[in-house]
């Protein structure tokens, strides 16, 4: 049965080569931004979820905006 | 810089909070009753609508989207709103959201002890519930997305991907696997049949538990399990790696519940090999959770969140090691259809969603209530009883999952079946039935100490339904992080990255189904494989009504131990006229694909009154009741169009005739029942039901069986 299906389909040898190509590429694509990543930002990220959820009287705005985003501001 | 003043929706979170609470003590309370039905199956009281076929779907169901689904919202409407720095886009589609799925959780309860049902695994709801589902959802998603595009910060937490992927993924699969023609109001035929049916199915159904059951938890995860241990994640870039891999991988693991099945042997194989690369990912993130508190294991010995959350992911990593072992096609012949696959999902249910559930429900209540927990000693007890539960259940299960398979394939030295009788192998397992039930005790026992403690906790505290807060608007200004790539290419965007997602998810199911859909010519066709008589197709409704199929498959393997006790192993030219098809998933009793011919009429119509006169000991129901209920033919002639109308060769006008061809098979059972001394009405329930049962299986030992290509 196995023959009947692969041989029924044309061109079926490249199925599966193409998605695991599709899958290769975009998953080197990740590490490579992964790898050159501006650090500072994974921290943010990082903390996203610690930052209080009102700034309301907690912190002064230099603090919560992050010193790169200050300087730019 | 102007801070914005705004406020947390915190209503609807407690709305969701109290319906987890609620659905969840539902949903385990039944899977009780239907666990203790397994060695006491007087317990259905010959009553339908508690018999073990129609209610087990319902405990999945309550558990799976009521239980497991609120505990999605409720922990999706906190954590997006305070991740994004807003409250939700609209108050009345939050509102729109919670009222309606409770409305289709009300639904499915009434609906599926009717045996309103599909049959399919976890989308058993009929048509019109389906479509208030893809509403519902669409409310959700535009809740979501509307709340994210008016977001006060900038970048997008990695939770918030994790729900972006399971909204769009759910959306595809509940689609793609709804396609239904209607009869009536509440019956619908799925358009695929047999084969291309299953891989739906279990495309659906394998996802279902990959973008309902674990990418929103691992969202939830990442929100939660840093804000109880009061540090960042382990790692940020470890997060993304395993995101993406994940909703890449998952989506084409679904052929693994169908091995030596029917299906195209070339399926099975990619199903094998993207579950076993699965692994990487699923680890990726437990290590990530795990890893969360490293230096700080001594918090949890005195933190009870973190105790629930530490088991939950530990049992999230078993269940994703377990899964890729049990997609190993020699592993899986021993393991499908036994109690082995029953406890590896309740690891995962028990474990995974219900502990961190309960891990969230923890920390969150006394957060919105702003008090302490009302008691940590009735929450250690809790965790305790709970963990405990779980070890009980999965070991007993383990256990009898094993002693069963290889009792079902043990051969004497002779060389025929040392357990010819399916009935021997499951009176051997009946103790460690009675030990899950046991196990399932303990941790309802948890849950309703939960449910105490908390409402103890916000009893003591008071609520506030808005919570005001301030935050910066988001202002668009040049991004600071400037070295190397930019990040803001894709997880600044969520449309792009809805876009991604939706492309990642894609790709596996099309190259799965539309080989497997388009050489539909080419299925090895059986000539004599002919469709449906008018009062069969009524008695597989009737199969379909009681859930027949949630104890018993229609798919003998290819195994000698198999063929030896079922017969001929199953093609999957048999099943082209099978809308929807009946595999089935677990043996709780025999395979019936060969059962057609092997009794006499009358033994069915005993063993369905009573299954204990035929088979002494036996767990199977009594279905009393198909002996006295009329049967309904008034939708014959709907039913033949509709079957015409999805493929099914019925000849042009035939729907006139059926009726008349239905009541001749009748009238031909009941005479032979009665010849036997059945009191048999030719009207009643029970003759479609036997002239189906002795259908099964029988058109390949025709005298013209061939197969053409």
């Amino acid at each position: 049965m196995f023959k009947d299906y692969l041989q029924s389909i044309e061109g079926v040898e490249f199925y599966a080569t193409i998605s695991m190509l599709i899958f290769i590429s975009f998953f080197i694509v990740i590490i490579l931004w992964l790898i050159k990543v501006d650090k500072h930002y994974i921290k943010k990220m990082k903390e996203l979820p610690l930052e209080p959820d009102s700034y309301q009287a907690v912190l002064k705005p230099k603090e919560f905006s992050g010193k790169k985003n200050e300087s730019k501001i | 810089m102007e801070l914005e003043k705004f406020s947390y929706d915190n209503g609807i979170v407690r709305k969701f909070a109290f319906a987890t609470v609620l659905w969840g003590v539902v949903g385990m309370l039944v899977g009780l009753l239907i666990a203790t039905q397994l060695f006491a199956p007087a317990l259905n009281f010959n009553i339908p609508f508690l018999t073990f076929g129609r209610i087990r779907p319902l405990h999945t169901n309550a558990v799976i989207f009521a239980f497991v689904g609120n505990a999605i919202f409720m922990g999706i409407y906190y954590s997006l709103q305070r991740l994004c720095k807003a409250r939700m886009f609209s108050d009345l589609f939050s509102n729109i959201h919670f009222w309606g799925w409770q409305l289709i959780i009300v639904s499915a309860a009434i609906t599926l002890p009717l045996g309103i049902t599909t049959s399919k695994e976890y989308a058993e709801l009929e048509w019109p519930i389906d479509i208030v589902i893809a509403l519902v959802w669409i409310a959700f998603g535009i809740n979501m997305f509307g709340t994210i595009l008016k977001r006060r910060e900038k970048h997008m937490y990695v939770a918030i991907w994790f729900y972006i992927a399971t909204w769009v993924t759910v959306t595809v699969l509940h689609v793609v696997n709804s396609i239904e023609i209607p009869v009536s109001f509440l019956k619908s035929y799925p358009i695929y049949a047999g084969v291309q049916d299953a891989l739906v199915q279990w495309w659906y159904g394998h996802n279902a538990v990959a973008f309902f059951l674990t990418t929103p938890f691992l969202g939830l995860m990442y929100y939660y399990l840093p804000k109880a241990a009061n540090r960042p994640v382990y790692s940020y870039k470890l997060s993304i790696v395993h995101f993406w891999t994940l909703i890449f991988i998952y989506i084409w693991a679904g052929p693994h519940h169908l091995l030596y099945s029917a299906l195209p042997d070339w399926v099975q194989s990619l199903g094998t090999v993207f579950s076993i690369m699965l692994i990487a990912p699923s680890w990726g993130g437990m290590i990530n959770g795990l890893l969360t508190l490293r230096g700080a294991w001594d918090r949890v010995r005195e933190n009870p969140v973190l105790k629930f959350m530490v088991i939950a992911v530990t049992a999230y990593g078993m269940a994703t090691f377990e899964g890729p072992m049990l997609s190993l096609k020699n592993v899986n012949a021993i393991a499908h259809f036994t109690d082995w696959i029953i406890s590896h999902v309740h690891i995962g249910a028990l474990g995974w969603n219900g502990f961190l559930t309960f891990g969230i429900l923890y920390w969150l209540i006394p957060k919105l209530w702003k008090t302490g927990l009302y008691s940590k000693k009735l929450a250690n007890f809790h965790f305790w009883i709970g963990t405990l539960g779980i070890v009980f259940y999965a070991s007993s299960m383990y256990w009898s999952g094993i002693t069963q398979s290889l009792m079902w394939k043990q051969f004497t030295p002779l060389g025929v079946l040392q357990y010819p009788n399916f009935l021997e192998t499951v009176l051997q397992i009946i103790p460690m039935y009675i030990i899950r039930m046991i196990g399932g005790s303990l941790y309802f026992v948890g849950t309703i100490v939960m449910v105490y403690n908390l409402i103890k906790t916000a009893r003591q505290g008071s609520f506030q339904k808005d919570e005001a807060a301030e935050a910066p608007a988001l202002i668009k200004i040049d991004d600071p992080f400037k070295k190397g790539i930019r990040h803001r290419w894709l997880e600044g965007k969520p449309i792009y990255f809805l876009f991604l997602a939706l492309v990642a998810i894609l790709i596996g199911g099309i190259i799965e189904f539309v080989p497997t859909f388009l050489i539909k010519s080419n299925i090895p066709t059986i000539a004599s494989v002919k469709p449906y008589t008018p009062l069969e197709l009524q008695g597989r409704d009737i199969y379909i009504r009681e859930a027949c199929n949630s104890c018993h498959s229609q798919l003998v393997r290819p195994f000698r131990s198999e063929t030896e006790r079922y017969g001929e192993y199953s093609k999957a030219g048999e099943y082209v006229y099978d809308h929807p098809f009946l595999w089935g998933s677990k043996r709780t009793g025999p395979d019936l694909h060969r059962v057609g011919g092997k009794y006499p009429n009358f033994w069915h119509y005993l063993h369905m009154e009573n299954p204990g006169s035929m088979s002494p000991g036996s767990i199977m129901p009594s279905y009393p009741w198909l002996l006295t209920n009329d049967l309904d033919v008034s939708n014959t002639s709907k039913k033949i169009n509709v079957m015409r109308s999805i493929g099914v060769p019925y000849p042009d006008g035939y729907e006139e005739f059926a009726i008349q061809d239905l009541h001749a098979q009748a009238e031909e059972i009941t005479l032979d029942l009665q010849k036997s001394g059945a009191p048999a009405e030719a009207n009643k329930e029970i003759i479609a039901l036997i002239a189906y049962l002795q259908r099964l299986g029988r058109d390949i030992k025709a005298k013209n069986y061939s197969t053409n290509k």
